[in-house]
């Protein structure tokens, strides 16, 4: 039905003289409305002001309303849930690739927990880009060796105790620096000449000194100058034919700190100083050695070992074997570099189903507490942990990933006093999928430290019956029917 | 202006007001069950009070009594439409907020069958909800922070009425009606944990209810003299049977993920209660109708609850005058009727035990579209006044302007002169 109000409607009528107005449905069943003149534009004004008026009000936009919230609820109800079983322990993992970093570790330390950890760099030198150069192992024949030297760059990592003295025993290889599966592990090691070429006694100094000079007895290095200066010695395959690297080794009863040497040309070197008689003045000049910054496979690493610890942490011998918080005075473990790290598993999460009504799970959070004791100024904690998610076999499966980047344990409350200070771990994603998984899976998480393959870090936590802060997991469940 | 450039001016305002969904209120008391009875209305009743279950269907369509039908007369059709704009400021007693709405509101038609007898045919909005509560502060339990919800909700409920009214004698007309509701009400809640554990985490719960019945009533007036008429009506007990829709949507550490996203899934259905009603019109002196109306509301029956208030029965009283001055003459000032009215509705909400009742005074016009015609232009002014500050509840002000074209005249006689 069409419905028209004309003002002046071409037909003039009588009626329409008098001023009434009609609704007259015509013959095509079309109803007009004729209105008198005056009345029409009266008409049509309060319509034309009536459509501003309601096409003014949106109908998508409602106002808000501050008051009366008192009286309204939410449909919703949130509750904080911090009783959830959770199991953390400790297992180690088999082989950490420590081939492909940027840094040697090498010392050795006690520690109250884990025990003596000990770490062996083994790297070949060689000449970068021999294969391009026309004679890289070129010695004019009248040179002479001054004197030959280790350069270890530090890179400013440091663990422990760096007063104290550390020995470093250089050993010759016996082998080349190969991998047996493509890369090394912090397990791998090569056999070398159980004679050093060179020992030395030193304080560490990580920041105020560049390098460690480790001088070589002349007759380590004659032998390969001798031998690239006649010529028999010609490039990098024939080097490693006599010298096939170096492994620093050091003293058994050591305990002081474990340093990070760099593993670049720039830092790290053999160095040959030979001299070139001239006629007025001798000119000096050296011969460089370095670790190959661009290998097919790796040319160094470090092996990271533990023993005797005073936590039964020697009986991980397996990935697969572990070590209850419970079976370790409530307290779980990570030691980067020698694999060990904490496992925390949720046994009952499903149960959270039990709570009566339809829910969700908006937020888990993971809250573990370092051991007090155990944070010394030697043995500093880190400000975040690392969290990936590993299977059945502890193998790592992938990392979990929030909207912000990937999940990291953040530690809170250094500004207060000790009592406080935990880290807290995003977990919801994790949770989350476990809850809607369809078939259970044995999947847990796994706690360990950043840099993993190429510190040393240590960190004691407490587990989830310890007396002095409970593991926990603070579980935020929305319930949006009853 | 042209006749065809008006018709297109009022085709496109008209029709896209209808075709929008109607947001005819703000009142945060919408947020309870169906929204709040509509406060549109077709004719002349919300400018009296909205009373009426005895005033006679002859000159205005009168939705309260189907029995008003019955006196349309022969040949007769009327043709209603209105349109309603409402100002609420709410108020809680320490801060206040206004608000405006306002739509296309009704389309009505009332025609003859035979001379005692007549249909009519309405659609109107029966309920409305229009409401945006930010900011809702509620405790996570099992600890000491809060989280903050936003819950917002539109929507209405229309009323599809098909009536019929019939003279049995000079002095009893009977009707009955049927009526099919239908509507769709949407809420949305948004929750924001934002702090403490659940930083980044947020839910958010769409939910679209779909409600649809039939409902139906009967009435009758009595001329008990000639200036005194008694009419009463039943509104028969109905369920609305209730299907919804809801999509649950959260975020948890910034990545969002669906919950939930179920359609047509049914849901318990919503009783409107038997209500009883009766009034009268009582003409003292030729120009002047009084009109009052009782109304009860049996909620109480209907077994509901609600999350935060309680059901209760409702009782609605009306008061209403109308000043006629002389339809007949050929002064067109005195062919305008005066109208006014008084209406408390004690409402069926009651929150803590406190009774959200309400006050309404209204006034009203209506301007005759010519001398001759007994159409008119129907112009109403209503002030309400719902709950009060006492305890959690808010007070509202409701200023509401109901503009509606009442047109009426002969239909079937054939045109004497062309």
């Amino acid at each position: 039905m069409a419905i028209g109000i004309a003002s002046s409607p071409k037909k003039t009528s009588s009626s329409q003289k008098l001023g009434a107005s009609y609704i007259i449905l015509d013959r095509q069943g079309v109803q007009m409305v004729y209105l008198p003149k005056k009345m029409g534009k009266f008409a049509i004004t309060i319509v034309l002001l009536l459509g501003l008026l309601a096409c003014s009000v949106e109908s998508g936009e409602i106002p808000t309303l501050e008051v009366g919230q008192a009286f309204v609820d939410s449909n919703v109800r949130l509750i904080v849930l911090d009783t959830f079983e959770l199991q953390m322990s400790t297992f180690r993992f088999d082989s950490i690739n420590t081939s492909d970093t940027d840094r040697l570790l090498f010392g050795r330390f006690l520690d109250d927990y884990v025990g003596a950890v000990e770490a062996r760099a083994f790297f070949e030198v060689i000449v970068p880009g021999a294969e391009s150069v026309t004679s890289p192992f070129e010695l004019p024949d009248d040179a002479e060796l001054d004197s030959v030297a280790l350069i270890m760059g530090y890179d400013n990592y440091f663990y422990q105790d760096t007063t104290k003295l550390l020995h470093l025993n250089v050993h010759r290889l016996l082998e080349e620096v190969i991998p047996e599966e493509d890369v090394f592990y912090n397990t791998s090691t090569l056999p070398y000449d159980s004679v050093p070429i060179a020992s030395k006694v030193f304080r560490p100094e990580p920041f105020d000194e560049d390098s460690l000079h480790i001088s070589l007895p002349l007759a380590f290095g004659q032998n390969i100058f001798d031998q690239i200066q006649k010529n028999t010695l010609n490039d990098n395959n024939e080097l490693r034919d006599n010298l096939p690297g170096f492994a620093l080794i050091p003293n058994e009863d050591d305990n002081g700190a474990v340093i990070g040497f760099a593993k670049n040309q720039e830092n790290t070197y053999l160095r040959f100083f030979y001299t070139i008689p001239e006629e007025f003045e001798n000119s000096e000049a050296t011969l460089d050695f370095v670790i190959n910054p661009f290998p097919e496979t790796p040319t160094a690493f470090h092996n990271v070992q533990t023993n005797t610890s005073a936590m039964g942490l020697d009986d991980l011998t397996d990935q697969e074997i572990e070590l209850p918080a419970s079976a370790a005075d409530e307290l779980t473990f990570i030691q980067s570099a020698a694999g060990f790290a904490t496992k925390v598993t949720f046994p009952s999460i499903k149960s959270l189903y039990d709570i009566p009504g339809t829910g969700t799970l908006l937020s888990a959070q993971l809250q573990i507490k370092p051991l007090p004791e155990s944070v010394t100024d030697f043995t500093p904690l880190r400000d975040s942990l690392s969290i990936a998610v590993i299977d059945t076999n502890n193998e790592i499966v992938e990392e979990i990933r929030t909207g912000a980047g990937p999940v990291r344990g953040v530690l809170v409350g250094e500004a207060e006093e000790f009592g406080t200070l935990r880290y807290e771990i995003p977990v919801g994603i994790f949770l989350d999928r476990k809850l809607t998984e369809s078939r259970e899976t044995e999947e847990a998480l796994v706690l360990f430290n950043e840099s993993f393959n190429e510190t040393v870090n240590r960190m004691v936590l407490q587990g989830e019956a310890n007396q002095d802060f409970r593991a926990r997991i603070v579980l935020t469940y929305a319930i949006y029917d009853e | 202006m042209s006749n065809r450039f008006l018709l297109y001016l009022l085709l496109g305002v008209v029709l896209p007001l209808g075709a929008q969904t109607n947001n005819l209120t703000g009142s945060p008391y919408s947020l309870f069950g169906l929204g709040v009875s509509s406060n549109s209305n077709i004719g002349i009743n919300n400018a009296l009070g909205n009373g009426g279950q005895a005033i006679s269907g002859n000159d205005f369509i009168n939705i309260r009594n189907p029995a008003a039908f019955g006196s349309l007369g022969e040949q007769n059709v009327l043709f209603d439409f209105g349109f309603l704009t409402e100002l609420s400021e709410v108020n809680n007693g320490r801060s206040q907020e206004n608000r405006i709405a306002g739509n296309f509101s009704n389309l009505a038609l009332a025609a003859s069958l035979g001379p005692k007898s007549a249909f009519g045919l309405s659609i109107s909005p029966y309920s409305d909800t229009g409401y945006a509560v930010v900011g809702i502060e509620s405790n996570i339990e099992g600890s000491f922070e809060n989280f903050s919800s936003n819950i917002f909700g539109t929507g209405a409920l229309n009323d599809l009425h098909v009536s019929y009214g019939q003279s049995l004698t000079e002095r009893l007309r009977l009707g009955s009606y049927a009526s099919y509701l239908f509507g769709l009400i949407e809420e949305q809640e948004v929750i924001n944990v934002g702090t403490g554990t659940a930083n980044g985490s947020g839910l958010s719960i769409e939910e679209r209810n779909y409600y649809r019945g039939l409902r139906l009533g009967f009435g009758f007036q009595y001329d008990i003299t000639s200036n005194f008429t008694f009419g009463s009506s039943i509104d028969l007990e109905t369920s609305l049977s209730a299907r919804r829709d809801r999509t649950v949507q959260k975020t948890l550490d910034f990545i969002p993920s669906v919950v939930e996203d179920v359609v047509d899934e049914k849901i318990t259905s919503f009783r409107l209660p038997t209500a009883l009603n009766a009034g009268i019109a009582y003409k003292p002196i030729k120009p002047l109708t009084i009109t009052m109306d009782y109304s009860l509301r049996l909620w109480d029956e209907t077994e509901q609850e609600d999350n935060v208030g309680a059901f209760v029965n409702e009782q609605d009283y009306s008061f209403g005058l109308q000043y006629s001055g002389d339809p007949n003459s050929f002064r067109y000032g005195k062919k305008i009727k005066y109208r006014a009215g008084f209406n408390y509705n004690t409402g069926y909400l009651e929150i803590n035990q406190n009774p959200v009742s309400s006050y309404t005074l209204t006034a009203g016009i209506g301007l005759p579209l010519g001398l001759r015609s007994r159409s008119h232009l129907n112009i109403s002014y209503g002030l309400l006044q719902r709950g009060s500050t006492t305890g959690i509840l808010i007070e509202e002000y409701i200023h509401t302007l109901n503009i509606n074209f009442s047109l009426r005249d002969i239909w079937f006689v054939k045109r004497k002169i062309n």
